[in-house]
């Protein structure tokens, strides 16, 4: 079957999916949506339809499972907002409207990502400015203790959100040309060989520079997905796990750091090991997760019936206990395995990607999706300390969402060209032969 | 080298198992296992990027970490949503259960003798709930009944027995479920009135600081429970959270309502809730702990009459009260009370291991399963560390601290019980030895008349049957010939223990009894506790809360004078 097709049946499934929920939470004995939100739902629902025609015409081979998931994760986000704040949730389809005209744009500009590669040190400086954005006064301002706003108006920004798209594109075109290097063994240490330093100069500059300006933000959640990502690019462009194991004991030794001369490090930890020894303080918000995770058991409470808004920030950070809640076991379940197949399709996009930057952009993007899921689904469940990022796709957030849209458009921008490229090179090789 | 495909997932699941295993048991495993684990799992990682990665291309194996740990998460959810879910369910400070049925309507909650101590009423139209609940007696049942609040969660039987008070509408509220269930408690009404009367001052009327349980020995039931300070539950059921939280600010104007520390708070169930030196009423312990496991019996040896004990080598010394002379064999020991008897027992017979494992059989160093959240439950406490082994007494073990251990054997030092615990040491010495475990609850009501009772369930051997027939015996000689004269009651056989425990210069007041018709099985015991009496001559449990024993025997007998 074509893919569009496939994408089209798919969407269609997703539509119908989001909607059986919308209608159930509306009907709930606490919730109530109000009648005024239904527009909005519709008009989400008729956006991803209108971008299936765009893709149709604009990236007619691209992987056709990657977009239908994306609107599954989208809608459902969009349903259970609608539920947990009707007024936030005008603001999502606003969100998201903006997140497909990007969509739209990126893939409308950008015929050939290869063409980006002659910026590299462009698109850095852009990344790092974007960064340090927030901390110029007057502009920057702080939300919930981290400083990564701007405010323009009267919305708020997180510039960080694109800069980490700007960045990983930095970082595959420079590791794509400079891989070779990297993976000499320039200097032997025993067993260890480790490539010439100079190579390393650019990326460590460029990563420890987001590191310090993260840790400066308070943004810890950020800054450990900058840093996996970094560290997963690096590994898949040279095939060293050296690279791996070195990260992870600075990483290990960043932590400990952090832990003993930050104050609010410490006490995430903390309420990590033991989220209930202060349940109305500073483990509240961790506390309130279990609590409703109990509360939803195998089945849930019924979408529109718990109460997941005694959870703080159950909207963007904590949206996950709230679909634990009142979908119970099986449907949080199914949210993870919405996210692994969307891991899955990325990383198949990867595999058949035409050169080496698309590949190792590609991997990047789509690892790092999966990882920040992990990461904030890992907090609220405590696997591991939590860190404030969103879930993508389905979390509350403006900058988050349509930074995670032009990532879908790099996505299948890479999937359909290189269907595109390899068919070229069928149709030479056959041009040859003959 | 290519490890085979089944290794390598067994790899992986070990890994899994791994961080499980943390996860699970990190705070009951000891930091060198824990260690081990972590360094095992790091070796698995390593293992598998060196055996089976290097043949994998990196993207496979980023991915296959990144499985990994969606698998960690599906096994997480599990734990959370399904396995564990009742315990986090329970964790103090989770109001979801509460809220879910506050405004329900709930059964009826009688005292054994019928009267209605809680109940719904429906709530007028105009309110945001069906149902309203009803406390007659304010403060009277505030620690044992408790109280249903949109606020502040349930406490006490309300919490404990939520799903049998509240009818079962179905997880969703949309089921019209059976009707609620009426609960009969143990707790005698007018006997927990006399309770309340016998802690006030009998002179000036005042109240006085303390507590006061009754139970019946052989089944465990709670005639009365009663402690002061109390509260009037009824503003925290309020409908409305201002009426509650304002209620919260006058009963504790100066409190988080977070950690709320016992002392002092009328919210502190201190007859279950807080601990204090028995002082002399321990001593049925050691006595229990020297018939259980030396050849000490009651009326053999006959120990010196001395003023105070001396250790051997120079240690402080542990003196009789007033300094007076005091000796002979436990019977007497145990009836006049003498420190100096008990510390050399403590000393140079029993031991610490002895005399430990002898407070743990009492129920100290272990939440009593009383029926109420466990959470409002403090264990008491027996101090288990008494240093090295340091060399030969006079043919004895001799400890670093065996003046400490002395110390323990009169209720003093770290020794700290409940009121609930030390009644259930003398119920435990009534019931030939076995403690039961102790209700609040008696059982559902069928009907207006019928009872379907909770089967009676023992605790612990506190100690042998023989032994605790002595004990009894004494604690009567207590009473014909001993400290505990004010509880002699025409008709009745009563046991007692007094203790004076002291408290800087006051004195705690402790009496532990209890008493049956001539010649027959004792049906009640009793823990009184007058705290913080002003430490004068005189001034003794036998004294301050013999009396207090007395009345609620008295009362329980109909014998009012």
């Amino acid at each position: 079957m074509k893919p569009r097709n496939i994408e089209f049946g798919l969407l269609i499934l997703a539509a119908v999916i989001a909607s059986a929920g919308y209608y159930l939470a509306s009907l709930g004995a606490t919730a109530e949506i109000p009648v005024d939100v239904l527009p909005f739902f519709l008009v989400v629902l008729v956006l991803f339809f209108v971008t299936h025609l765009f893709i149709r015409f604009a990236l007619p081979f691209a992987d056709g499972l990657i977009f239908p998931l994306v609107a599954l994760l989208n809608g459902l986000g969009f349903m259970m907002i609608s539920r947990l704040d009707p007024d936030l949730a005008i603001f999502q389809a606003a969100w998201t409207f903006l997140g497909l005209i990007a969509f739209v744009g990126f893939v409308t500009i950008i015929s050939d990502l290869k063409a980006l590669e002659p910026y590299r040190y462009t698109l850095a400086a852009v990344g790092v400015a974007a960064l340090l954005l927030p901390l110029v006064p007057g502009l920057g301002a702080e939300i919930n203790g981290a400083r990564i706003w701007v405010r323009i108006g009267p919305a708020s920004i997180q510039p960080g959100e694109i800069a980490k798209v700007i960045l990983a594109t930095f970082f595959a075109s420079y590791l794509a040309e400079k891989k070779d290097l990297l993976s000499l063994k320039a200097h032997q240490f025993g067993p260890i060989g480790l490539p010439a330093f100079k190579y390393f100069g650019p990326l460590l500059f460029a990563w420890g520079l987001t590191l310090v300006v993260m840790v400066q933000q308070r943004d810890l959640g950020t800054s450990l997905l900058f840093f996996t990502l970094f560290l997963v690019m690096v590994y898949v462009a040279t095939g060293r796990s050296i690279y791996v194991f070195s990260g992870l004991s600075l990483f290990l030794g960043g932590g400990f750091l952090a832990w003993l001369s930050f104050g609010h490090v410490r006490v995430r930890v903390a309420t990590w090991l033991d989220p209930f020894a202060d349940v109305s303080n500073t483990g509240h918000q961790i506390s309130q997760a279990q609590f409703a995770l109990a509360d939803g058991g195998l089945t849930g409470t019924g979408l529109g019936l718990g109460t997941p808004n005694k959870i703080p920030v159950v909207e963007s950070d904590m949206i996950f206990a709230a679909f634990g809640e009142e979908l119970g076991l099986l449907g949080a379940t199914s949210i993870l395995v919405i996210f692994l197949l969307f891991v899955s399709s990325g990383v198949r996009i990867a595999l058949s990607a035409g050169s080496e930057f698309e590949r190792l952009l590609s991997t990047g993007l789509v690892l790092l999706l999966g990882f920040q899921a992990f990461v904030i689904i890992g907090g609220t469940l405590r696997v591991l300390p939590l860190t404030g990022v969103t879930l993508p796709f389905v979390s509350y957030g403006g900058s988050s969402l349509i930074s995670n849209y032009v990532i879908l458009a790099i996505l299948m921008r890479i999937s359909h060209n290189s269907v595109v490229a390899a068919a070229d090179e069928l149709i030479a090789s056959s041009d040859d032969s003959s | 080298m290519i490890l085979p495909r089944p290794a390598r997932y067994l790899l992986l699941a070990l890994l899994a198992v791994g961080f499980f295993v943390l996860i699970e048991f990190h705070s009951s495993l000891s930091s060198t296992v824990i260690g081990l684990i972590i360094v095992g799992m790091l070796a698995i990682v390593i293992g598998l990027f060196y055996f089976v990665g290097r043949e994998m291309s990196p993207l496979h194996n980023v991915t296959a970490v990144l499985l990994l740990g969606f698998f960690i998460l599906f096994l997480q959810l599990n734990r959370i949503q399904v396995l564990q879910a009742s315990e986090v369910q329970a964790v103090p400070g989770n109001n979801r259960q509460t809220e879910r049925v506050f405004g329900d309507e709930r059964g009826e909650i009688l005292s054994s003798d019928g009267v209605v101590v809680a109940f719904s009423e429906p709530a007028t139209e105009s309110e945001t709930f069906d149902f309203r609940r009803v406390y007659p007696h304010g403060e009277l049942y505030a620690h044992t009944v408790g109280y249903v609040s949109l606020t502040f969660g349930s406490e006490g039987i309300e919490q404990s027995y939520q799903d049998a008070l509240v009818a079962d509408t179905g997880e969703l509220g949309l089921v019209s479920g059976g009707e609620p269930t009426d609960l009969v408690l143990g707790i005698n009404h007018e006997l927990q009135l006399a309770a309340r009367e016998a802690l006030k001052d009998p002179e000036t009327g005042a109240d006085r600081n303390g507590s006061v349980v009754a139970l019946d020995p052989r089944t465990g039931e709670i005639r009365a429970l009663w402690s002061y300070p109390s509260f009037d539950p009824q503003p925290l059921a309020s409908l409305s959270s201002r009426e509650a939280l304002d209620a919260v600010a006058e009963i504790e104007p100066s409190t988080d309502l977070g950690g709320i520390q016992c002392l002092d708070t009328p919210r502190c169930p201190k007859a279950y809730g807080d601990r204090q030196s028995p002082g002399s009423t321990f001593k049925v312990v050691v006595g229990g702990a020297a018939l259980d496991s030396t050849p000490i019996e009651l009326d053999s040896p006959v120990f010196p009459s001395v003023e105070a004990f001396n250790l051997p080598d120079g240690g402080a010394t542990i003196s009789n009260y007033n300094n007076a002379n005091c000796g002979g064999p436990l019977l007497v020991l145990i009836a006049r009370s003498c420190n100096a008897g008990f510390a050399q027992i403590a000393i140079e017979d029993v031991g610490p291991d002895q005399l430990i494992a002898q407070a743990e059989r009492f129920g100290f160093n272990t939440k009593i399963p009383l029926d109420v959240p466990e959470s409002d439950v403090v264990a008491s406490n027996f101090p288990t560390d008494f240093g090295e082994f340091r060399g030969d007494g006079r043919g004895f073990d001799l400890f670093d601290k065996s003046n400490d251990l002395g110390q323990t054997a009169i209720g003093q030092f770290e020794v700290q019980a409940t009121p609930l615990n030390m009644a259930l040491v003398a119920a435990g010495i009534a019931n030939e030895g076995t403690i039961m475990v102790p209700r609040i609850v008696a059982g559902e009501a069928v009907d207006d008349t019928t009872l379907d009772p909770f089967e009676p369930q023992e605790w612990r051997d506190a100690t042998t049957r023989a032994s605790a027939n002595d004990l009894r015996d004494a604690m009567f000689e207590v009473v014909r010939n001993g400290t505990g004269t004010n509880l002699q009651i025409e008709g009745l056989d009563v046991g007692a223990k007094t203790g004076t425990a002291d408290v800087g210069d006051d004195v705690h007041a402790w009496v532990i009894s209890f008493a049956g018709p001539v010649n027959a099985d004792p049906e009640l015991a009793v823990a009184v506790l007058v705290e913080r009496q002003q430490g004068e001559a005189g001034i003794t449990g036998g004294r301050v809360a013999a009396p207090i024993a007395r009345e609620l025997f008295e009362n329980f007998y109909g014998l009012d004078s």
